[in-house]
């Protein structure tokens, strides 16, 4: 029964992945885009937390190379980024599993807004980037989305009973 | 980290990247449902309203065509006279964007055309108004643009009204562009049209690339202030042109080379299993 929980896994991924590509219409303004949770990030975090014997910092790099196709970073770029939240993840899962959803979701904020500041030192030192406090807001709206993500993986971990 | 650094400095990884590219595709293929199902569902009132207009704009092109085509004419008569060599016209290939980078510091485009389809790195993108960017990234099916307005592209243009030179910065805003190092006494003034000069032997010169909107002189400052608006519709524009070059651009060293712009160096690729393009 192995097969089908890495496939349900890698479809939640997936799922995150095309949120991550979702387009935006034309007419919204620039805030919007900076307001877009690291989708594959909170994906990614809750299964290294629910299952880190399966999901661990390979994983974490595929997507985060998966990621930088679609986003058009640096290749490694966010690769570097999903490392050191799965890196995060598996070595504090057994107390992350513990905290209230509150306190994991400060967790997600520290650990995501982490990933983005060391993918801010990349962009600056290749493109030049100027630093602007908005590089944190996808941090602050994934840690708001915690709760939600959390309780729909959950949903699905119990459903397809994947340990 | 090392491969960040390999990714940036050399193009070892390009067929890695390609292929990632090529596998990541379907997802923007995904993402671009809403819009392509919207533009289908579009309403039968419309798309009759949007024929009309189409006829409309086509007989009034057409009509112009003409009078550019005998203007082509004329030119490469004088050109011949004159003994310089004639303009090169690119082949046009049409592409559609199907994503855009989610990214809100650089601005660039997916297109649903691709290696397959010939479209190739540094091609250059236009719509009907004027120049989109370049391609930089190339897939099987689907290929990445960098527009004009990305903080990492360059374009060498000229003032079009006295053929001044200069280099137009993108600022990573949509609707900004920034003509930088050009001294007080240039003869640039809001209104002006800028256009491909095409001296990067990259894009071909003469398409409209922006209009300068403002020129402050900063005192203390050796160089003027210059913002110009994007001739394209950038953000808007779903139906794209690539321009083919009748020369092959690799005979061509790159002819601009500025800090950080995305150039590749045609004579250094060498294939993964070893053997050079």
């Amino acid at each position: 029964m192995k097969f089908p929980d890495t496939l349900v896994i890698w479809a939640t991924l997936l799922l995150a992945l095309l949120l991550t590509a979702a387009r935006l219409p034309a007419d919204v303004p620039e805030l919007f885009s900076w307001l877009r949770p690291e989708w594959a990030a909170i994906v990614l975090l809750y299964w290294v937390m629910a299952v880190p014997q399966r999901v661990g910092m390979v994983t974490a790099w595929c997507v985060g190379i998966l990621v930088d196709s679609l986003t058009g970073s640096l290749l490694g770029q966010h690769a570097l980024g999903f490392v050191l939240i799965a890196f995060v993840g598996l070595s504090m899962y057994e107390r992350l599993r513990m905290y209230s959803l509150l306190q994991q979701a400060f967790i997600v904020f520290v650990t995501i807004a982490l990933a983005r500041l060391i993918g801010f030192w990349v962009e600056a030192l290749v493109r030049g980037v100027g630093w602007t406090p908005m590089i944190l807001l996808p941090a602050v709206t994934s840690a708001l989305l915690w709760p939600l993500a959390f309780t729909a993986l959950r949903a699905l971990r119990r459903k397809f009973r994947i340990a | 980290m090392a491969m960040m650094a390999v990714d940036h400095q050399t193009r070892w990884l390009e067929a890695f990247r390609s292929a990632v590219v090529t596998a990541t595709a379907p997802v923007f293929v995904v993402t671009d449902l809403p819009y392509a199902a919207t533009e289908s569902l579009m309403g039968h009132v419309r798309l009759r309203q949007d024929n009309l207009n189409l006829h409309k704009q086509l007989l009034q092109l057409s009509v112009e065509a003409q009078r550019a085509r005998a203007l082509s004419e004329e030119n490469a008569r004088l050109r011949a006279l004159l003994g310089s060599s004639a303009r090169v016209e690119g082949e046009l290939a049409f592409a559609e964007v199907v994503g855009v980078a989610p990214d809100p510091l650089g601005r660039s485009l997916i297109l649903g055309k691709g290696d397959a389809q010939g479209v190739y790195q540094g091609q250059p993108v236009l719509d009907s108004d004027g120049l989109m960017g370049q391609v930089v990234e190339v897939g099987r099916y689907s290929s990445r643009v960098l527009l004009i307005t990305d903080p990492m592209h360059i374009t060498p243009v000229l003032v079009n009204r006295n053929d001044y030179r200069a280099m137009l910065y993108g600022t990573g805003d949509a609707a900004l562009l920034e003509l930088r190092h050009v001294p007080e006494t240039a003869d640039v003034q809001e209104g002006d049209l800028l256009v491909t000069s095409g001296l990067d032997g990259r894009f071909p010169p003469g398409y409209p690339v922006a209009t300068v909107s403002s020129v402050r002189r900063l005192p203390g400052e050796p160089f003027l202030d210059i913002r110009a608006r994007p001739a394209a519709q950038l953000e808007r524009s779903r139906h794209l042109v690539l321009v083919t070059r009748s020369a092959p651009t690799d005979a061509a060293p790159p002819a601009f080379e500025a800090d950080g712009a995305w150039l590749p160096e045609p004579d250094a690729i060498v294939e993964p299993d070893g053997s050079a393009p």
